[in-house]
């Protein structure tokens, strides 16, 4: 989107047809589509800045580190994964491209730990996980009763093992955001970059530009638009994966393959429909009691529901 | 085949809902929801005859369109000959849930104007075959009467 034109903004998806044997397992994890897609998205950005110029904003939802280093399942991807989004990253600031991720409902509550940690004795720190000074307080609530209306937090430089490899101008910081109203704050974590923190007119443009972007979905749900326009066009429902499965399944046939049979198990969650169960009258449940064995469900001979 | 248009409706749109309550709406954004939105419209068709083998019949087709055909719009030549007589009328006057004057009085002005010059020669009778087709139906024929004299 090209904020201020008028023009219509562009849609871009790109559809990759990955086939199992080139995995070494026989199963395709949402972990490992996971990895996938973040790297893509990475670089389908990184692509798509080449036809623009000016200031721009490369935002994606989520943390701005990959996920995946703590997944035992992904460990074999992952450092190839990593490389390919580091590079990235890396051709983003040569390009002073504007990255950033956006955590909406931010979970990890870093600055509460930090707060913690420093409120801690020294001679005490090695429980400062079991006795918290701040135990029950988050991120979240703290900065919903700092911020007012549209304010940022300070920066904040990440320190985690899993983040170390994100070094020297990759080196990953955040801050909080109220797209909110002071009234009814709406906290998200955005996840910069250093060469984004270290440039106060790219901070700036980006805090104004999620600010602008969030109140675009009106006084309730202030999330970033376009955000919510690339889930809106990415997300594959239920009902459009049984259509493709249908296809499939459709063409595998007609070619004179044979398709998988679904499990037993399965076969009896896709049952449509539920009988009427009757209530027992009175007495046990029994196949001798007087009313008799119906279904699973002793009914009174006389009286049914 | 060949079908009416006869009701276009857009399901609840959440987005927009949201978007209206917001100060303003730029003119991205409108152009995003307009231009590149799947908006969800649907349309209902009342089927009034088919064509097969050069020959069009004013009978209900012999099968319900296949997932994924196409629908487009009549040219003028395809409205003329399908209109040539009047025995795909019955349909639409039995047409339920189908707001048959409006319906009918609609299709009578686009199908007279494909017609050019003779189109009003045509109207005529068509017009004079609806009171025919609804003699004994009076409460339909004024109703029907009375939105063919919005277009004459």
């Amino acid at each position: 989107m090209q904020i201020g034109s008028g023009n219509t903004p562009e849609v871009e998806t790109d559809t990759e047809l990955r086939v199992l044997d080139e995995f070494d397992d026989t199963y395709f994890s949402d972990s490992q589509v996971a990895l996938q897609r973040d790297v893509a998205e990475r670089k389908k950005l990184l692509e798509m800045s080449e036809r623009y110029s000016g200031t721009i904003i490369a935002l994606t939802e989520g943390q701005l580190e990959l996920w995946g280093s703590v997944d035992n399942e992904n460990a074999k991807d992952f450092e190839k994964s990593l490389h390919d989004y580091l590079h990235a990253l890396e051709e983003m600031h040569k390009k002073k491209i504007i990255a950033g991720g956006y955590v909406d409902k931010p979970g990890a509550n870093w600055v509460v730990k930090l707060l913690e940690i420093a409120g801690t004795p020294q001679d005490e720190l090695k429980n400062v996980r079991k006795n918290r000074l701040l135990a029950g307080v988050t991120d979240y609530w703290m900065f919903s009763q700092i911020l007012d209306e549209h304010e940022r937090s300070a920066v904040f430089a990440l320190q985690a093992k899993s983040a170390e490899k994100y070094k020297d101008v990759l080196a990953i910081h955040f801050f909080y955001i109220n797209v909110g109203n002071k009234k009814y704050p709406k906290i998200a974590r955005v996840d910069v970059p250093l060469w984004v923190v270290e440039n106060p007119g790219m901070l700036n443009a980006l805090h104004s530009v999620l600010v602008e972007q969030s109140k675009i979905m009106g006084n309730s749900q202030q999330f970033p638009y376009l955000l919510h326009r690339a889930h809106e066009i990415a997300i594959v429902t239920h009902r459009e994966k049984e259509e493709i499965d249908r296809l499939l399944s459709r063409d595998i046939l007609s070619r004179g393959s044979q398709l998988g049979e679904k499990s037993p198990k399965q076969s009896a969650k896709d049952l449509q429909g539920r009988t009427q169960l009757s209530v027992p009258s009175f007495g046990a449940l029994g196949p001798r009691a007087a009313g008799g064995w119906v279904s699973g469900v002793w009914t009174h001979p006389r009286y049914s529901h | 085949m060949y079908g009416l248009i006869h009701d276009i409706h857009i399901d609840d749109d959440g987005l927009v809902r949201q978007l209206v309550t917001a100060d303003g709406v730029s003119e991205e954004v409108m152009k995003d929801n307009r231009e590149r939105r799947i908006v969800p419209v649907e349309m209902s068709v009342l089927a009034v005859g088919y064509e097969q083998d050069g020959k069009v019949h004013h009978l209900l087709p012999p099968r319900p369109p296949l997932s994924l055909d196409v629908i487009y719009l009549c040219e003028d030549k395809d409205m003329v000959r399908f209109t040539e007589k009047f025995g795909y009328f019955r349909h639409i006057l039995n047409g339920k849930d189908v707001p048959v004057g409006e319906v009918l009085a609609a299709h009578i002005l686009q199908a007279g104007k494909a017609r050019g010059a003779d189109g009003t020669r045509w109207i005529e009778s068509a017009t004079q075959e609806v009171i025919t087709l609804l003699r004994d139906d009076y409460p339909t024929l004024m109703s029907v009467l009375g939105a063919l004299a919005d277009i004459s």
